[in-house]
């Protein structure tokens, strides 16, 4: 301690000279500025060695946040490790995976570009290359290199498999889905992400009893594991066990007070047990920061038909049925809102499309189930893919018609299906690209 | 240089913003209607010992098949057949299998009251000398108006009806009352449809399952088998017949304008839209359910889509098991409530007049139940007698391995905050009531005559239970047993408006109700502090206003529609 502070002491007398009273010794002065310049020197010197040093530490950061599943800081270290040097392969391929694993498969394919021109090895792009195609459901030109990455992880075994899941996922392969998820869990029995991925599976099986199992499996790995807490809520409010639910969201409103589905999830579930206020200043809340959400807007909705206005429902409600004209329960509240208010003749068509969308979904059930046992067969995945376009989720529609592609390269009726679709949503190159295809 | 390094790596980690910093603060948790600690006097006491009751329902599950015919249960239903004024009780038998794959029923059981005990009267009143189809539901009524309760059971296979001889026995005369029908029927409903007077016959239908139609359903676990869901069948079309007016029946359906394929459950026939006649509410199983509209003739017309009955609250076709009507707002309209399937809300639907309904449970409370429940046999009563109609529902699983929900299910006892809002208060209102149940029918009466609601519940493969009504309010009470004469004797539809110095209260005499049961025909009403009725307006069938005055309170009343 007492050498700490003599090492001190020169320094402050450079900042705060006392006022020369004279010339003074002469060895003392000179000792004064060996110790000043050396200072400097050492200075200078650590400085130009930082540089290097520093941008070593940001790309390590960047990887580990990775690791960890922090997309958001990884892409903050790696922004600014791009900012000390524009042509680093090795950030631009770390933002590669970083795009590949936010699902902006097309930045990916840029950074990896880049990367090849800074001087990535070909082996490390092809490998991230592999990744690509997997996550976007190209699983012919990715599967036959699972093993291969597999056997030589270089410490990303979690992201490859993650790569894989999200194909099998997006092509609606669950059985391989859930076989690589027994390997992954064998190997990292600690790592909550297979149990997170194991009920996503389940919940696209319509199992969601087996689904809140792995996420309640999962939310006791990893405590901070919002993601879990947030699938686990989800899945509890659509089970209308919202007071378990609630306490889920809480988890994950404690972590992140902004966290929007954490909010809309919880004045959801809010609304469903007969609160008004507290829903309703949630639900305002989010239309501050962004004021297009659908689901807050649909919240507000209910919450207005509840009170009788229903005039302003009405009009709400034609808004997101506009943007969303598949959705069965906005549909359903502006029939009975527009009904209710005295214009049955505009309430017609609503209640017809619930009713027609009612019944092609439960067939579309139907044929989910016996998909289970069949999952080859080509005319079911058309049928239940067409079907959620016309009916349900749009995303998954697609899922499943491109689902019907992985197995039928040339099924000229999901060519068709989707180049409608991407047309009726202003996709001109997609859809122009279908139809071409469609034509073939 | 590491002290730099250290610096610039503090201020990175240091300066980055903590997800609190921003000003939003997580919404309050709030207390959600199910977790209400607020006390309830409602007690609900099993004594089917006690009044010596020990009937079982069986679904012949033994047998492996694991058909979806196991899942439904049996009824109950309360009605006095020997005339000594004493409610006596009748609960379907069920069925069982074989040789092979015949599927074969079991007698329903009688059980004569007297003084307080249930004694088993199945013998001497005939019921086995019949045999009978695999049997679900009771449906009671006096059909040729001799006075005497008469009794329909449906079922797998056809329909038995059963006519009061009057003399303690029943006659099987399905046949020769043209009551046939092959379908698989569950809820049924007596009432006079086309305003001739006499009483008609509404029966709802399932699902074509057959041992020639029986998916094997996978369980959870190898080697298990489950039962195949409903969604698996094609449903049927429901059947109505009007009376011949001479104790035989002309089917109807043809011109009746009934819906194709619902997978009907619950029925009940009353004046919805209160227009002198009588409509039908038919709860299906995962198919939207009906509301027919009567034209007075006997026509009816589905409204349950533009009214907003026939689906949940967001347009999802419910699986709906058990309905009732009732008054839960006491502001003269008629409600609807329905008991569904696990993971949707049971649906409270206020009547808003015009034929226009709201779908109310998330603002009543209801919807926040949690959604391990699935519903059957339930029912409007007003269990403490303090003037409002509180809820009553049996729940209890159809699948043999879910993995959402428990098998055994605790029953939903929801008490009436004044209309404002329902609480469950199943876990304080005694023994029976806060332990896991695997029931269906319900029949809800007075058999001990103490003005209060007591209730008698079918299970599956599980001895039946009574429920006596305990609750010590000290509350007054009415009831009033209606008689009609230039309509049915049952006076089904009539109109009974109640008003105290506090408030009015409203009732329908309905036909069907509850889940495959008949209640006690008798309407109960709650009077709370009141002594005195001030005024009881009777509607009768036939359209005529009887109007009584300053009536005490805490009588049985038995009202005989005055002549012309």
């Amino acid at each position: 301690m007492k050498r700490r502070q003599k090492r001190i002491r020169p320094a402050r007398t450079t900042q705060r000279p006392r006022p020369r009273q004279g010339p003074g010794p002469v060895p003392g002065r000179w000792r004064k500025r060996f110790v000043l310049g050396s200072g400097l020197i050492v200075l200078v010197a650590a400085l130009c060695l930082a540089g290097p040093a520093w941008q070593q530490h940001r790309l390590q950061q960047a990887r580990n946040c990775l690791e960890n599943r922090q997309l958001a800081q990884a892409r903050q270290w790696l922004d600014a490790a791009l900012h000390r040097d524009p042509d680093s392969g090795e950030a631009l391929l770390l933002l590669a995976r970083l795009e590949r694993r936010e699902g902006r498969l097309s930045n990916a394919r840029d950074y990896l570009q880049r990367a090849w021109k800074a001087g990535v090895s070909p082996a490390r792009l092809e490998r991230q290359q592999w990744l690509a195609l997997a996550q976007a459901g190209q699983l012919d030109e990715a599967e036959p290199h699972l093993n291969e990455l597999l056997s030589d992880p270089q410490g990303e075994a979690a992201e490859i498999c993650e790569a894989f899941l999200n194909g099998y996922l997006r092509a609606y392969r669950f059985d391989d889905a859930l076989r690589l998820l027994d390997a992954w869990q064998a190997d990292f029995p600690a790592d909550p992400q297979p149990r997170i991925y194991r009920g996503m599976v389940f919940e696209h099986l319509m199992m969601t009893g087996k689904a809140i199992e792995e996420y309640e499996a999962a939310c006791r790995l990893d405590p901070a594991r919002l993601e879990a807490h947030l699938r686990l809520a989800d899945q509890l409010a659509a089970l209308l066990r919202d007071e378990q639910a609630l306490a889920h969201y809480q988890i994950c409103l404690d972590a992140d007070p902004r966290h929007p589905e954490a909010r809309l999830g919880y004045a959801s579930c809010l609304l469903k047990q007969g609160q008004v206020e507290q829903p309703e200043q949630i639900f305002r809340q989010v239309l501050a920061d962004n004021p297009g959400n659908r689901r807050a807007r649909a919240g507000l909705a209910q919450l207005t038909m509840s009170a009788g206005k229903y005039d302003e429902a009405v009009a709400v409600l034609q808004e997101l049925v506009a943007e969303q004209p598949t959705d069965r329960a906005w549909r359903y509240q502006l029939a009975t809102a527009l009904q209710t208010s005295g214009r049955a003749d505009e309430a017609r068509p609503h209640f017809e499309f619930v009713t027609a969308a009612n019944q092609a979904m439960a067939r579309a059930q139907g044929l989910l189930e016996q998909l289970r046992t069949e999952p080859a067969r080509v005319d079911l995945r058309f049928d239940v893919g067409s079907t959620l376009l016309q009916y349900g989720s749009a995303s998954e529609g697609v899922a499943w018609l491109q689902s019907v592609l992985q197995l039928e390269p040339d099924h000229r009726a999901a060519h068709e299906a989707l180049a409608a679709h991407y047309e009726s949503q202003d996709q001109p190159e997609l859809a122009a690209r279908h139809r071409r295809q469609a034509g073939s | 240089m590491i002290c730099i390094l250290a610096l610039a790596i503090a201020c990175s980690t240091g300066c980055q913003r903590s997800p609190r910093d921003n000003g939003f603060e997580p919404a309050e948790p709030s207390r959600s209607a199910t977790n209400e600690t607020r006390g309830t006097a409602i007690r609900l006491q099993d004594v089917s010992s006690e009044w010596g009751l020990d009937w079982t329902y069986r679904n012949g599950e033994e047998s492996g098949h694991a058909s979806i015919l196991e899942s439904i249960g049996g009824g109950a239903a309360w009605l006095d057949y020997d005339g000594d004024g004493q409610p006596d009780a009748l609960l379907s038998g069920g069925g069982h299998y074989g040789p092979g794959p015949q599927v074969r029923g079991l007698p329903p059981a009688l059980w004569r009251q007297s003084a307080g005990r249930l004694h088993d009267a199945s013998r001497s009143a005939g019921l086995l000398d019949n045999t009978y189809h695999y049997n679900h539901g009771i449906a009671v009524a006096d059909y040729d108006e001799d006075g005497f309760p008469d009794v329909l059971i449906t079922g797998y296979g056809g329909l038995t009806l059963l006519h009061n001889e009057g003399d303690g026995t029943f006659r099987e005369v399905t046949t020769s009352a043209g009551l046939l029908d092959p379908s698989w029927s569950c809820g049924a409903a007596w009432g006079d449809l086309n305003g001739d007077g006499c009483l008609d016959l509404f029966v709802v239908h399932y699902v074509d399952w057959s041992f020639q139609n029986h998916p094997i359903w996978p369980g959870p676990q190898p080697g298990q088998r489950e039962i195949c869901p409903p969604r698996s069948f094609l449903g049927l079309t429901d059947r109505c017949w009007l009376s011949d007016q001479s104790g035989g029946f002309l089917d109807h359906t043809p011109d009746a304008g009934l819906e194709p394929e619902g997978k009907g459950l619950g029925v009940f026939l009353a004046d919805v839209d209160l227009d002198g006649d009588l409509d039908a509410y038919v709860a299906n199983d995962g198919v939207p359910n009906f509301l027919y509209r009567n034209d007075g003739q006997g026509h009816l017309v589905n409204i349950a889509l533009s009214s907003g009955v026939s689906m949940g609250e967001l347009g999802n076709a419910d699986g709906s098991m058990g309905v009732d009507l009732g008054d839960f707002d006491n502001d003269g309209l008629p409600d609807i409530w329905v008991a569904n399937y696990q993971n949707e809300a049971f649906a409270l639907y206020r009547n808003l007049g015009l034929d226009l309904f709201r779908h109310e449970s998330r603002v009543l409370g209801i919807a926040g139940l949690g959604g391990l429940n699935v519903g059957w046999g339930t029912g409007f009563m007003d269990l403490d007698l303090d003037g409002d109609e509180d809820l009553f529902a049996n729940n209890g699983h159809v699948m043999r391995y879910p993995l959402e929900a428990p098998v055994r299910q605790k029953p939903l006892v929801l008490e009436n905050d004044s209309g404002q809002r329902f609480v469950n208060v199943a876990s304080q209102a005694g023994s029976y009531t806060s332990s896991p149940q695997m029931a269906r029918g319900l029949a809800a009466g007075d058999p001990d005559h103490d003005g209060d609601v007591d209730l008698l519940i079918v299970h599956t493969n599980e001895p039946a239970a009574l429920l006596r009504n305990e609750t010590p309010t000290g509350h007054h009470w009415l009831t009033i047993r209606l008689v009609g004469t230039r309509g049915p004797r049952e006076a089904i539809g009539a109109r009974v408006r109640l008003k105290t110095a506090g408030r009015t209260q409203y009732r329908q005499r309905k036909g069907g109700g509850s889940f495959a049961s008949t209640s006690d025909p008798r309407l109960m009403f709650g009077l709370g502090d009141e002594q005195l009725v001030e005024q009881l307006e009777i509607i009768w069938p036939a359209g005529h206003v009887q109007l009584l005055k300053n009536l005490p309170a805490d009588q049985h009343l038995t009202l005989i529609e005055p002549g012309t």
